[in-house]
């Protein structure tokens, strides 16, 4: 990078990298989804990722999870899931006369809810619950979930007969939405050698372990905000609620989204401090999901995002 | 909004009340101003030392009080200044019942009334100042309740003066546009102009000695071309020509209008600013060769108003410098040729003496001027009283006096003598001020002297004071003031010893240059702002092409010229602003210097983008773009205050070329 970090630590800055690239050597082609998934990690949020099948959204949580040496579990949303199925029941021991919490798939540090969008509301919103608590309320008892707790959702956007698209309220919930998209002529070519894909997961090694994971995102914190920049994603939130291509403004959570992903953004770019750039970065990936379009309003939601970024000067 | 003004908010109130009442002070009752203070110590001791304000009952028992007391004073509580007591007095009761927000705005709008009503009294430039600061404390007072509170003092007074510089322009426009009212502004009650001096129409010995006192202006004087010499100034007001041995006083009869004379060389054109002085009188330089159409001619080449003048006044004229006037009537040569039975024998043997000598006019003024001058007179501003007989114990026994003195001597010698002769009262010389080109003559400028007819050139004019004090003609009055606190005897010290004699020293120096600028922006006050009167309106309308001007016409102008500055001031807030942080200016400095070479940064573009893109166009440039960008985005958006480096970055970018 041209202009390169001033006073971030090295050993931080050497990890992110070398994650980036065993990840890379998985995901062809993809940087810079797999930058905003790390990002989304390292802030502390849940990623949701939007697209057809065979993208290889469910390729790129396994390689997160495994290049950032965390438990991994999958759950196949579908319409007979039951909230049970996600978060674990309690059995009665008949030995001990006493019920026994048994812990379900939610209970690992990175869970891949494949096409949430299929999970009846009830399902859909226990798993939700789970992410925003962070615990697992049963019988009246309480567990914490696993420390970091990363949930990376998928679902399809194209095919809804028979689904539960989440409701904009829902979708709040996840710090970043992205699409994967096709790859590129290079990396699909890669992919049809036999490069890449699920098929290296298996040779792929742990970068850092998850306690300096967390590590990591305590310093994402302390990444510096300054004023301007503050100035600048105030602007940005406001310019959404005076604009008239959008329903409604965002919220005071999703300013604070904003701030948190391009922080991670930031920390991802070897630095100490947040760029206006990093905003614009992460801008489409934190606000498109939040926003619905005005009702005679054409385009899409990226496209309305991307004009809405280029109408606010940086300050 | 605040319900209930705080402790704050009365510390401003009192600084407006004091400052509103500050100039009404010197005209109302001692008793008045105590009453007025007592009230606001009482509203303070209840504030702050728990005292019981007064009831209902008490505060109505005090309100009675007032009104009867000022009643008593003044005996009504109408016109001018009962009424400005009056408010005053109950303003001070309010402050004991000042308990809502409405309360208080009220106090702080009937505060303006107060001040209003030292205009009154007069429209002095101090006085337009003063009223721009109360206006500013008053503007703080209401800012402080009506903003949320904690705002610092510093940002109200900021935000007061603020208000006030927005409201000068809508203060011009009005100024200048609202119709103006024929006459005084506000109709003075006739009880405005007590007190004024001035010359008195009858000279007695003694009677200018009290205006050789007072250094207040008499009128200011602006000439069109050049100023003729100090010396050669004498304004003449009035010319005595009767007396009866103690006081001289002019004839009864007016002048008949043909009074006419020849000018002699050019005329000297000038405009006189004449302050008010309650008397008719119109100072001139002899001798003018018109009358302006607001006077009328009296006796001896004289001018005056058609009646006492209550204001100040201007007029334009001309006089010629030298003259000679036709001869005179049998009737007129008697009149200045009377003397009272009882002038004593040794007077008219001196004159007697004279006349023997040579009975050319000018030789026996001469006669009498040299005896001024070698038998021992001394020239003093406090002359001994002089007993019966003025003229006589004057010669022979005090020797001592003024010009007055020395001018009623001179013309009776002269009329014992068989010339005729006269005394002409007004004002010789005046103050330059260089720094406005024109002329102050002030009270103590007063002079008195004479004129005598001879035959073939008519009047022509003796100034005897000349002859014992040569300082005061030929460097003014204030001359004489300076040697008398030196102790130098007029008359005894060569012209240059006296300049040495009276130097100021450098403090006073610089005392009368502020007095003479103080008196500049005065004068400049009166002539443009309190004498901005219908016709001046007209004139300026009219000099900016509005022909026919009616007042519905200044209205509309108001109307639209309010609008205009209404919008001229939205336009102005929505300006661009400039960038105040000096990091965020220098940046912007750096990409104007790279939008010159076609490298334009896009609002919504970022630094390192845009560094980037120029990097990758001008790669010559790349390095110091990388720098000055590096640093810039350390200082805007990195932790830490890092004041050093704003010089490198301000250095950086000073020396940055395309």
């Amino acid at each position: 990078m041209a202009f390169a970090p001033e006073r971030q630590s090295a050993p931080a800055r050497d990890a992110l990298d070398a994650i980036i690239t065993r990840i890379g050597q998985v995901v062809l082609g993809k940087e810079r989804q797999v930058r905003l998934a790390l990002a989304c990690l390292l802030a502390r949020g849940h990623l949701l990722i939007e697209d057809l099948p065979g993208m290889g959204k469910t390729t790129l949580a396994q390689v997160l999870a495994q290049a950032l040496g965390l438990q991994f579990k999958r759950i196949q949303f579908t319409s007979d899931l039951l909230p049970a199925d996600i978060l674990g029941v309690s059995i009665y021991q008949p030995d001990t006369k006493n019920f026994v919490f048994h812990p379900g798939p939610v209970f690992a540090q990175l869970v891949l809810a494949d096409e949430i969008n299929r999970a009846t509301p009830k399902t859909q919103s226990a798993l939700l619950e789970a992410m925003e608590e962070r615990q697992v309320t049963s019988e009246g008892r309480t567990v914490k979930l696993p420390e970091p707790f990363f949930v990376i959702a998928t679902q399809n956007p194209h095919h809804l007969i028979g689904t539960f698209p989440l409701p904009e309220s829902q979708l709040d919930r996840f710090l970043l939405r992205i699409e994967m998209g096709y790859p590129d002529r290079a990396a699909e070519r890669q992919l049809l050698k036999g490069r890449g894909g699920r098929e290296s997961l298996a040779a792929l090694t742990p970068v850092i372990r998850p306690e300096q994971l967390l590590a990591l995102q305590q310093q994402v914190a302390r990444v510096h905000a300054a004023e301007p920049l503050l100035d600048y994603i105030q602007n940005l939130i406001e310019a959404t609620r005076k604009h008239g291509a959008f329903a409604e403004g965002l919220s005071p959570r999703a300013g604070l989204a904003l701030l948190h992903a391009a922080q991670a953004w930031a920390l991802l770019a070897g630095r100490d401090m947040v760029l206006p750039e990093d905003v614009q970065a992460v801008g489409a990936a934190v606000i498109a999901h939040r926003l619905q379009p005005a009702k005679d309003v054409a385009g899409g939601r990226d496209a309305l995002v991307a004009r809405l970024l280029e109408s606010v000067p940086i300050p | 909004m605040n319900p209930a003004p705080d402790r704050e908010a009365f510390y401003w109130l009192y600084l407006t009340a004091v400052c509103a009442v500050l100039p009404a002070v010197a005209q109302l009752p001692l008793w008045l101003v105590a009453a007025f203070s007592l009230s606001l110590g009482w509203r303070f001791a209840s504030d702050h030392r728990g005292w019981r304000r007064p009831g209902r009952a008490l505060r109505t028992l005090l309100l009675i009080a007032i009104v009867i007391a000022v009643y008593r004073q003044y005996g009504s509580v109408l016109g001018r200044e009962p009424g400005v007591a009056l408010l005053v007095g109950l303003l001070g009761l309010k402050f004991l019942e000042i308990r809502t927000l409405r309360d208080y705005l009220l106090s702080v709008f009937l505060f303006y009334l107060v001040l209003l009503g030292a205009y009154l009294q007069e429209q002095a430039l101090w006085l337009g100042a003063w009223t721009l600061l109360t206006v500013s404390i008053s503007l703080v007072a209401m800012i402080h309740v009506v903003q949320p509170r904690g705002l610092a003092t510093r940002a109200k007074l900021k935000h007061a003066a603020l208000l006030v510089a927005k409201a000068l322009p809508l203060m011009l426009v009005a100024y200048l546009l609202f119709p103006r009212i024929q006459g005084t502004l506000w109709g003075l009650p006739a009880d405005a102009h007590a007190g004024l001096t001035g010359l008195s129409e009858i000279m007695r010995p003694g009677s200018i000695n009290s205006l050789s006192e007072s250094t207040a202006p008499a009128f200011r004087v602006t000439f069109e071309g050049a100023m003729p010499p100090l010396r050669d100034l004498y304004w003449r007001s009035l010319v005595l020509t009767k007396t009866d041995g103690h006081s001289w006083s002019r004839p009864r009869a007016f002048a008949a209008a043909d009074e006419s004379f020849e000018g002699l060389g050019e005329p000297v054109r000038y405009t006189v600013t004449l302050e008010s002085s309650n008397k008719p009188w119109m100072p001139v330089l002899d001798l003018p060769a018109e009358i302006p159409p607001e006077g009328r001619a009296r006796n001896g080449y004289t001018l005056e108003f058609r009646m006492a003048m209550h204001e100040r006044q201007t007029y334009t004229l001309n006089s010629y410098p030298r003259y000679r006037t036709p001869p005179l009537e049998p009737e007129e040569r008697a009149a200045n040729l009377q003397l009272p039975e009882e002038t004593s024998p040794r007077v008219r043997a001196l004159a007697e003496r004279w006349r023997h000598e040579s009975t050319e006019p000018l030789a026996v003024a001469r006669a009498a001027l040299a005896h001024f001058r070698q038998e021992n007179f001394v020239y003093t501003l406090k002359p001994p009283l002089l007993g019966a007989d003025p003229v006589d114990e004057f010669l022979f026994d005090t020797r001592r006096g003024f010009c007055e003195h020395y001018t009623a001597a001179f013309v009776t010698l002269m009329r014992a003598a068989g010339v005729p002769a006269r005394i002409v009262n007004g004002y010789q010389g005046g103050e330059v001020n260089a720094a406005g080109n024109y002329l102050i003559v002030r009270q103590s400028d007063a002079h008195a002297w004479a004129e005598i007819w001879v035959p073939g050139d008519g009047w022509v004019r003796v100034d005897p004071t000349n002859a014992v004090a040569p300082e005061r003609i030929e460097i003014g009055s204030d001359a004489l003031r300076r040697l008398a606190e030196r102790g130098v005897v007029p008359g005894s010290l060569a012209p240059a010893a006296v300049l040495k004699a009276i130097e100021l020293s450098g403090l006073d120096r610089v005392f009368l240059h502020t007095r003479l600028y103080w008196d500049l922006a005065n004068l400049s006050w009166y002539r443009w702002v309190v004498g901005y009167s219908k016709q001046r309106q007209e004139r300026f309308l009219t000099g900016l092409g509005f022909g026919e001007i009616s007042w519905e016409k200044l209205l509309t102008a108001l109307g639209v010229g309010g609008l205009a500055i209404l919008l001229a001031y939205l336009v102005w807030q929505w300006r661009p602003r400039p960038e105040r942080d000096p990091v965020q200016a220098q940046y912007l400095r750096f990409c104007r210097k790279l939008a010159r070479t076609g490298l334009v940064r896009a609002a919504h573009e970022g630094p390192l983008d845009f560094a980037r893109r120029a990097s990758g166009t001008r790669a010559d440039l790349a390095p110091t773009i990388g720098d000055i960008t590096r640093l810039y985005l350390k200082l805007r958006y990195g932790p830490g205050e890092l004041s050093g480096e704003r010089q490198v970055l301000k250095r950086a970018v000073a020396a940055f070329r395309v």
